[in-house]
């Protein structure tokens, strides 16, 4: 079967050596941000660029523990996979962010309703001119 | 010997959406690195281009704590459409 070219859900999720299952959503961010220049008389930004890049990911979990586990400031490659929509082969987008260093996890637990927490990331390149978030196909 | 990195032009992704412009990448990026059937080609956003190898852990230059940091890790060819195809410097 051909990839559909959509994706739904995800699997393959790791931090380091940790695996993460019980996975409801994850985000992987480019982290692209623009400065702008206006000077003189201009009305509107002249000059739009993008002088740096900054990376993060997420994911949100209904296994706490093991989220909870994982202490900020650990260190390590985070992998995701995306999963074509139709399990179709060649259709799976596998994401990498290595240097992904883990910011904070909060756990959330409403009255009456299965809890989840969330995991966020932030990636360092090695060489200051790679981008740590890397993806193929599978 | 076979290329261990190949830069692509961003202008080279083709596809409706973001998802289909990454595929259309990849499989660029696996013809020239020549990936066997159970390799994968690991593709970079470097924002005007894309940086692919078969590694996700390789990197453009060498690592900034390394004696030769701010060297390129790769000798690069020119090949057309303004690809380029490097090979690992020892």
């Amino acid at each position: 079967m051909a990839a559909s070219k959509i994706n739904a859900n995800w699997s393959g999720v790791a931090h380091n050596a940790v695996t993460i299952t019980k996975v409801t959503a994850v985000t992987v961010n480019q982290g692209g941000a623009i400065q702008e220049f206006a000077g003189d008389t201009d009305r509107y930004p002249t000059v739009m660029v993008n002088l740096m890049s900054k990376p993060t990911a997420s994911v949100t979990s209904a296994d706490n523990g093991t989220l909870m586990g994982i202490s900020p400031g650990t260190t390590g490659t985070f992998t995701a996979t995306h999963k074509d929509a139709q399990l179709a082969s060649g259709g799976d987008i596998l994401y990498s962010m290595i240097n992904s260093v883990a910011e904070n996890v909060t756990a959330n637990g409403p009255f009456g309703q299965f809890s989840s927490s969330t995991l966020t990331l932030r990636a360092y390149s090695s060489d200051g001119s790679t981008n740590p978030l890397s993806f193929t196909r599978a | 010997m076979r290329p261990d990195a190949v830069l692509i032009p961003a202008s080279m992704a083709t596809g409706r959406n973001s998802d289909e412009k990454k595929e259309s990448i990849v499989e660029i990026a696996e013809g020239w690195l020549e990936a066997g059937p159970h390799e994968l080609a690991w593709c970079r956003n470097q924002i005007n281009l894309f940086f692919c190898t078969r590694d996700p852990g390789d990197s453009l230059f060498f690592p900034l704590d390394h004696e030769r940091s701010g060297e390129s890790r790769y000798r690069w060819e020119r090949r057309e459409e303004g690809i380029q195809v490097g090979w690992r410097e020892s």
